[in-house]
């Protein structure tokens, strides 16, 4: 199915076509949709259990049906296995059937607030489907769920009865976010007291916060259905508000940033993944985890690999190292190039201490022309043919054709073209292969 | 070394459906729990699914592997019906069975095009084996 | 020096000159443990038990009913033998029924199929698939009369699986019962009509909770001043352990629903605990693990005693017998090497008999395959026969009572069951537990350890992670009549166009509004519905639109 293709039957509120294209989405496909705010964003968070499921499924089965609703649940991944047990679809599924209502689970796949990339470029793919509201479940970790303000243009937050002393612990973290408060489960007698000791708790905050909307309290059972009617109504009563006051298209802005943000975690790790190099010579105490961090960071770009000194004597040059406090590798011999080498680490690059082996080697008449001193300097880059390509076009001079060196892939750029630097280019073996 | 993981990759999604009127979940959940413990997005649709609403469900999750639980002997009908469903949705979706499947309608289950079909007492090994080649993942 | 310190000098040399030189020339081949994780000493001796006859043990017939609720038990009176079945058309049913008692079976027990379980008529589009599939199709009353036709239900007593519709279908009981001339207060037999154990594990429920439980306790209200010998309710834990509950959690979560139940009566309907307690009956599981199942059905007895007397304050001895029916597991029976079923099925009988039950169950050894046929079945309740008539197990009261090994077990599942139910009371009691899915974990979490135990060959089970062969079981397989579908869907169409209409509608108009008055026992209503001619999809189903249908839960 090509992609434009795709896209129109998408706007046809097409459920396969939708599924579709959240799933490339997810993948992280960038995919050319105009956003247009149409739909709204309701966000429902609430500690696990708080009854969101039910409430969201109670709300939808008595939304007209010509009013299209898009679902978005989100369970919790396994952090051990990146798996997830997806059971918030469970209480809804007597609503898969119904032509307007479409219903996704998504896993939170990471750590970072409660949300993903996938739920952001998801909740966008179903604007674009033309829903006119789009309910997201959080996970409801407290703390952690706060994300969810950034892509909501309304957030509800569940309280299920409890006690004045649970609510107050409620407080940090959820309590402020809130749009609307839903004194959930309210078909039950200690409802009434939670709700007002939500009232006077919203009370207060009224008076610190200020803005033009207030939050409200309503009491709702999504098991039993009562209150949903009101519910629905304060929701759509809101909706208009936040048209006509022009707040929903600034609600893009901010969902954008996080789009963003989470984009960035998703490429933070992703490259994460497949630079297991990095992560080796950390472990291996090569590099410090901060330098491995910079180097993930900054990949793609060449990096000062090590500064090579040509010695006379290689053990008195490691004694004198060694005496600064500086780690000292173990001597090894390269036949291939005549010299003995050992390295010494520093936390963002490397010395190269070099003694040749014999007279006739490139060492040695260094140290004969030049006497000790810097000898070269290694940079190494991610795509050698590339940089020597480069380097051709910029009429500088490459010595030998690229040969394989200690650690990877090695050519090196003649002085006589470079200012006088011999100029190493190392490509380093991926460890793994 | 299990220093990192890919968290943020989706994994392929499965759903794991009680068709019919039957309760009995153990099965199902045990199952569905061992596939997301080994790494599986598993979307579990509880009891008293009917063929459209796995389908459907499938459909909208974008699922890569439909798996299906029946004890009450209504096997046969049930997963007719439902693939009868999936080639009319024009989907391609491999489906599992699993429950209590005498041996000659395991064949005849085989022969509409199900893709396994599972007894009581298989390990879920030979369960999470079938499902990784059957979605592709290694 | 007293006896037990004389014992514990002995017992600690022969540890220590004995066993463990013993044990260092051939260690133990495996690991010691119960089934829910309690290490298990090699030798058990007077030093396990407590000291205390008259306290824990006493005579049986007398409080705490340790060791029986009655005080000849087997020697007055066999057990109930009652083998659950039901399957087609009640036609093809009543003539295994009458197989059956031909066979020596002395009780009978009801299967429903999942369609009358759920209140949906057979011409249902949900319920087409499973119409007559795994018990009988009886969606109104002229089936009822079918099913016990030339059976005489003023003597037999007869058990229905049924719980969301137990209310029909006890109304088409007692109909048909009048419509032969016998009087209702005669009848005897039981409704399982155990609603939170539907929420918990076994699924089968219709409305939410709340509307579930005044369902479930007008039954009870009704039945305990006009059916005074029958047991409206079979508080289950049978369900549990199928689902994969512990045996602790079994006896635990199966207690802790009585108690929620009989505060549902009390406080719903004001009656008097000794005015209905005697009417409440239980239902257990029964594994192959022969000496814990014994010792959870003696720790039932003591637990269930102790609490009608102490937390109810119930003064009669029969508000405290705790009388239970048994079924072998059914998840214990296994499709590989189908026939070592009955082995297996003969030690849980054992079990059963030796802990005192008042009615027994036999699954027959094709069960983890299809249903019973008429041979596999005679089979299983000729394991009854053997027990009882052969094996001389019955001819002293509670046989294993007093061995040291047993009297340790039953103390210690008692213990770990108390700690459940003081949890479950923490949590405000059954119902409230079950809202927030608590026994729905602990039970899917011990289904999914248990799983991976036998993965791991921690659990043996012959055929399946030992012993195992390849070939495939050929054995004969019970189908159900095709027919039997249309004949139960042509009749419940007749029934309809026979009826009185005006009646009809009156009497499921004065349902409707009796089910939206919360002080209003529902079970008169439906009564009179079914009595003019009302089917159980069409009761169920005004239920449905005033209570709402509940929906499954998120738990896993
Ligand atoms: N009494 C009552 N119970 C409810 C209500 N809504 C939900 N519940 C119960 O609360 C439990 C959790 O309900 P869910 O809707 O799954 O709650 P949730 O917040 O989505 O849960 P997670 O997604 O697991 O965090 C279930 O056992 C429901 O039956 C309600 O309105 N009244
Ligand atoms: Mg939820």
């Amino acid at each position: 199915m090509d992609l434009g293709d795709l896209l129109k039957r998408v706007q046809n509120w097409d459920k396969l076509a939708i599924a579709k294209l959240i799933t490339l989405a997810e993948e992280g496909v960038e995919l050319p949709l105009e956003t247009q705010r149409r739909s709204h964003v309701i966000g429902v968070t609430g500690p696990p259990g708080a009854g969101k499921s039910t409430l969201i499924y109670s709300m939808a089965r008595k939304i007209p049906q010509d009013r299209k609703i898009a679902i978005l649940a989100i369970d919790p991944s396994s952090p051990f296995t990146g798996g997830s047990f997806m059971g918030n679809r469970i209480r809804m599924q007597e609503l898969t059937s119904r032509p307007n209502i479409y219903i996704r689970s998504m896993a939170t796949r990471g750590i970072h607030g409660g949300l993903n990339y996938a739920t952001t470029a998801a909740i966008n793919v179903l604007e674009y489907a033309g829903a006119d509201y789009i309910f997201l479940e959080t996970v409801g970790a407290g703390q952690s769920d706060t994300d969810v303000k950034y892509v909501a243009d309304t957030i509800l937050v569940l309280v299920p009865p409890l006690s004045g002393d649970e609510i107050q612990a409620l407080k940090s973290g959820l309590m402020e976010i809130g749009d609307i408060y839903v004194v959930s489960k309210s078909d039950n007698q200690i409802a009434e007291s939670t709700y007002r000791d939500l009232m006077s708790m919203i009370d207060m905050m009224k008076e610190v916060k200020s803005g033009s909307w207030k939050p409200i309290v309503v009491k709702a059972s999504g098991l039993y259905g009562y209150g949903i009617d009101d519910l629905i109504k304060v929701i759509d009563d809101r909706f208009r508000e936040l048209m006509s006051n022009g707040k929903l298209n600034e609600a893009l802005i901010s969902r954008r940033a996080l789009e963003m943000r989470l984009y960035a975690y998703d490429l933070l790790e992703k490259s994460l993944s497949e630079r297991k190099d990095l992560v080796k010579d950390v472990v291996n105490g090569r590099l410090s985890p901060q330098e491995a961090a910079r180097r993930l960071l900054n990949a793609g770009k060449p990096r000062l690999d090590h500064v090579a000194i040509a010695v006379k004597n290689l053990d008195t040059a490691i004694e004198k190292f060694r005496k600064l406090g500086l780690r000292v590798g173990e001597p090894m011999i390269i036949e291939e190039q005549g010299v003995k080498v050992v390295m010494v680490w520093l936390s963002n690059t490397r010395i190269e201490l070099l003694e040749p082996l014999n007279p006739g080697s490139n060492v040695a008449r260094f140290l004969e022309s030049k006497g000790e001193g810097i000898h070269h300097i290694a940079l190494e880059v991610d795509d050698l043919d590339e940089f020597i390509k480069r380097a051709r076009g910029a009429g500088l001079i490459i010595t030998d054709a690229p040969s394989r060196g200690a650690e990877g892939i090695v050519t090196f750029i003649h002085p006589r073209s470079l200012n006088g630097v011999l100029l190493e280019l190392v490509k380093h073996h991926v460890l793994n292969e | 070394m299990a220093v990192q993981l890919i968290m943020h990759m989706p994994r392929p999604k499965i759903i794991i459906a009680k068709l019919g009127l039957d309760g009995h979940d153990r099965g199902a959940k045990v199952i569905a729990r061992a596939l997301a413990e080994a790494g599986f997005e598993v979307v579990y649709t509880g009891i008293r699914q009917t063929p459209s609403q796995v389908v459907e469900t499938a459909i909208q999750e974008d699922a890569k592997l439909i798996g299906v639980s029946i004890l009450s002997g209504s096997h046969m009908e049930l997963v007719s019906e439902l693939m009868k469903i999936i080639k009319e949705r024009g989907v391609d979706i491999p489906v599992l069975v699993g429950g209590i499947i005498p041996p000659e309608d395991r064949d005849a289950l085989l022969k509409m095009g199900v893709a396994a079909v599972y007894g009581p007492g298989t390990p879920l090994r030979e369960i999470i084996d079938i499902v990784k080649k059957l979605v592709g993942a290694s | 020096m007293g006896n037990t310190e004389k014992i514990k000098e002995k017992y600690d040399e022969w540890v220590r000159e004995f066993l463990l030189p013993a044990l260092k020339k051939v260690p133990e081949w495996r690991k010691f443990i119960t089934s829910f994780g309690v290490g298990i000493r090699p030798l058990h001796t007077p030093l396990d038990v407590r000291d205390d006859y008259l306290g824990i043990l006493g005579f049986p017939g007398e409080y705490p009913f340790t060791r029986g609720i009655y005080p000849s038990m087997y020697r007055s009176r066999l057990w109930t033998f009652r083998e659950y079945s039901g399957f087609g058309s009640p036609e093809d049913t009543n003539k295994r029924y009458k197989f059956l008692i031909s066979q020596g079976q002395t009780g009978l027990s009801v299967a429903f199929d999942l369609p009358t379980q759920l209140g949906l008529d057979p011409d249902h589009e949900l319920a087409y698939p499973e119409v007559g599939k795994v018990g009988v199709s009886i969606p109104e009353i002229i089936s009822m009369s079918i099913l016990f036709d030339n059976i005489d239900i003023s003597k037999i007593t007869t058990s229905f699986t049924i719980n969301a519709t137990a209310a029909e279908i006890l109304a088409m009981y007692v109909t048909v019962a009048e419509s032969r001339g016998i009087d209702k207060a005669v009848l005897d037999g039981t409704i399982q009509n155990d609603i939170l154990k539907e929420f918990i594990a076994r699924n089968l429920y219709i409305y939410p909770p709340l509307h579930s439980m005044r369902y479930a306790t007008d039954i009870i209200a009704y039945t305990s001043k006009n059916l005074p010998k029958w047991h409206p309710i079979s508080i289950s834990g049978y369900h549990f352990r199928e689902a994969g509950a512990t045996v602790v959690q079994e006896l635990a979560f199966t207690l802790a629903d009585a108690i929620e139940y009989t505060n549902w009566v009390i406080n719903r309907w004001k009656i008097n605990v000794d005015d209905f307690a005697p009417s409440l009956s239980f239902f257990f599981t029964a594994t192959t693990n022969l000496f814990e199942e014994v010792a959870k059905f003696r720790a039932a007895r003591r637990l269930y005693a102790r609490i009608m007397r102490e937390r109810f304050g119930a003064k009669k001895p029969e508000s405290m017998k705790m009388k239970f029916h048994v079924q072998t597991s059914g998840a214990a029976l296994t499709a590989q090497q189908p026939e070592v079923n009955i082995i297996r099925t003969t030690l849980q009988a054992l079990a059963a008999v030796l802990g005192g039950a008042q009615s027994l169950h036999v699954n027959a050894f094709d069960e983890a395959l299809s249903l019973p046929t008429e041979k596999s079945v005679k089979l299983a309740l000729r394991v009854q026969q053997v027990i009882a008539y052969e094996s001389g197990v019955i001819d002293s009261i509670d046989p294993l009572g007093g061995s040291y090994y047993i009297e340790w077990l039953t103390d210690t599942i008692e213990e770990e069951a108390m700690k459940i139910i003081d949890y479950v009371d923490s949590l405000g009691g059954m119902a409230k537990a079950v809202e927030i899915g608590y026994p729905q974990r602990a039970i899917a979490e011990s289904a999914y350890q248990y799983q991976r135990m036998v993965e791991e060959g921690r659990i043996s089970i012959i055929g399946v992670n030992m012993f195992r062969e390849e070939e495939e079981p050929h054995i004969e397989l019970h189908r159900v009549d095709p027919v039997s579908r249309e004949r139960s869907i042509r009749r419940v169409r007749e029934v309809r166009e026979n009826r009185n209409r005006e009646a009809w509608e009156g009497a499921l108009n004065r349902l409707r509004r009796a089910a939206d008055k919360e002080d209003e026992n529902i079970f008169p209503y439906i009564l009179s519905a079914i009595r003019a001619r009302a089917t159980i999809g069409e009761v169920s189903g005004v239920l449905r639109d005033v209570w709402g249908e509940h929906k499954p839960l998120s738990i896993y």
